[in-house]
């Protein structure tokens, strides 16, 4: 027998739902205060319990609570996650088709960067593509403006002119990225996951690619950085900041 | 009645066909909420029940309730000749802190707040030109972005009124045309006379309500019967 929801489920629930993503430790803080509004205990080891109990009675509408690694950082967030769209139209409630033409625009300059990352100049360039493509016609400004809102609801990260997709558009537009972008995306060879952001093997005939936040933990302790998978020598990047594009030292294989 | 029509239409359906439909109508309606839209009959007959639109009231009494016992939100009915619908949080929090609804946080909601204020202590309508000279007084200004809100005109006048917080209307026969702003249905299913009063009187370090006269007594007048919004 399931259990039932409760306020203290209903209120975590809708909070999941107007923010998008939420970061572990804000979700941590968001359980103990719905468990204390509600006089439940508060039972840290029981969070994971207590997401499972509210997946189940949202399953059947397609919609799940998802755990995510965001690229940037490493740090986990939780999602809501609409299950049942393989298609870009979820976000159709928030966007007008323009934009989101647009948005796809970004998704394919994010994608074929090796990196992950986009100029915001060369997104707003897209305008002009998008006029001669397709006749949709959006200027600079409604541009920058659309991208502060994809910021704003967690769709995408913008740090230091650079626009990256975020966790929760990672994880929401799963199916869609792997759909249309076959052959080109590719996944971190130490954590499975999609990997936009990270580094890629050197070797030419080796498609490993790793996080960056992967890639510090995997050889925080090796003298000698190496593909884990063709095993050539791994050029690896320490990540001084929280952003793996802007701030990287490059540190030598070692002979 | 009615239902007992739309009982006899369900059963044209299999079980499995109508929790379907329930569980999609949900889903839009979720969906509409986050865009801030009401969601129309007309839409979940075009869209969901199609040539099923007999099953109409059977679909919305089990959405009503999976709405209520796993989001916490009632589906209420908008006034008009048109049936539309909203959502509205039921998860009652001890600090009026409402989860789904906007207002409660940030900075849109508190320019929304101040707007819905404004409105109510003019006696529910409040000329564009007076608003704006309003808020100027609180660094905000009709034709230039705001360092945080941006744009704050076309949110006023598009955002806010699509999602049904505000009303932007023409005053009738004006010229040259001018406009004024009421609260939307929406602000009148999320918030009450009476938490704006209240809002209102903290600003001022006041307490008592019945200080306001006129507004203390659309308060009462508000709570009065049902239908007394306006
Ligand atoms: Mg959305
Ligand atoms: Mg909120
Ligand atoms: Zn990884
Ligand atoms: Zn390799």
């Amino acid at each position: 027998m399931a259990t039932a929801m409760t306020d203290a489920h209903r209120m975590f629930l809708q909070s999941i739902m107007t923010h998008g993503a939420l970061k572990a430790r804000e979700v941590k803080a968001l359980y103990k205060k719905c468990c204390e509004t509600f006089n439940r205990p508060v039972e840290h080891e029981n969070l994971g319990k207590f997401v499972n109990e509210i997946n189940h009675h949202v399953g059947p509408f397609s919609m799940m609570i998802q755990k995510g690694v965001s690229e940037e950082d490493g740090v986990q967030y939780y999602a809501l996650v609409n299950m049942m769209e393989s298609d870009i139209t979820h976000l159709a409630s928030d966007y007008t088709e323009t934009e989101l033409e647009f948005f796809k625009k970004v998704l394919d300059l994010i994608v074929d960067s090796d990196t992950g990352v986009a100029s915001s100049t060369d997104v707003l360039n897209l305008t002009d593509l998008l006029h001669e493509e397709q006749n949709r016609k959006m200027r600079k400004k409604e541009a920058e403006d659309v991208i502060r809102r994809m910021v704003r609801d967690r769709w995408l990260n913008e740090h230091q002119g650079e626009i990256s997709l975020s966790v929760r558009g990672i994880l929401e537009l799963k199916p869609y990225l792997m759909e249309h972008y076959k052959d080109d995306i590719r996944q971190c060879c130490l954590c499975d996951q999609i990997a936009l952001k990270g580094q890629l093997c050197q070797s030419d005939s080796c498609e490993a690619k790793m996080h960056y936040f992967c890639a510090n933990r995997y050889f925080r302790d090796k003298d000698q950085p190496s593909c884990p998978r063709c095993k050539a020598d791994w050029d690896h990047m320490v990540i001084q900041g929280a952003n793996g594009h802007s701030q990287t030292e490059q540190t030598p294989a070692s002979q | 009645t009615t239902l007992t029509q739309a009982q006899r239409a369900a059963e044209s359906l299999s079980r499995q066909e109508i929790e379907r439909k329930v569980n999609e109508v949900v889903q839009f309606f979720l969906i509409m909420e986050q865009k801030k839209a009401a969601v129309k009959r007309a839409d979940i007959t075009k869209h969901i029940l199609k040539e099923h639109s007999k099953v109409f009231p059977v679909v919305l009494e089990k959405a009503k309730k999976k709405l209520r016992e796993v989001f916490g939100v009632s589906v209420e009915e908008l006034e008009g000749k048109d049936k539309r619908y909203i959502l509205v949080n039921l998860v009652d929090t001890p600090d009026g802190q409402d989860h789904l609804n906007m207002l409660d946080e940030g900075p849109k909601s508190g320019l929304l707040l101040v707007v819905l204020s404004l409105i109510f202590m003019k006696g529910n309508v409040i000329q564009d030109t007076l608003l704006w000279h309003t808020l100027k007084r609180l660094g905000i200004q009709e034709n230039q972005p705001h360092e945080v809100l941006g744009d704050v005109k076309s949110l006023l006048t598009k955002e806010f009124t699509r999602q049904l917080y505000l009303e932007y209307k023409r005053v009738p026969q004006s010229d040259p045309p001018s406009f004024e702003f009421r609260w939307g249905p929406r602000a009148h299913k999320e918030t009450t006379k009476r938490r704006v009063l209240q809002f209102v009187s903290k600003m001022y370090g006041s307490e008592s309500l019945e200080i306001w006269t006129s507004q203390y007594q659309d308060v009462l007048r508000s709570e009065g019967g049902e239908g007394g919004g306006q």
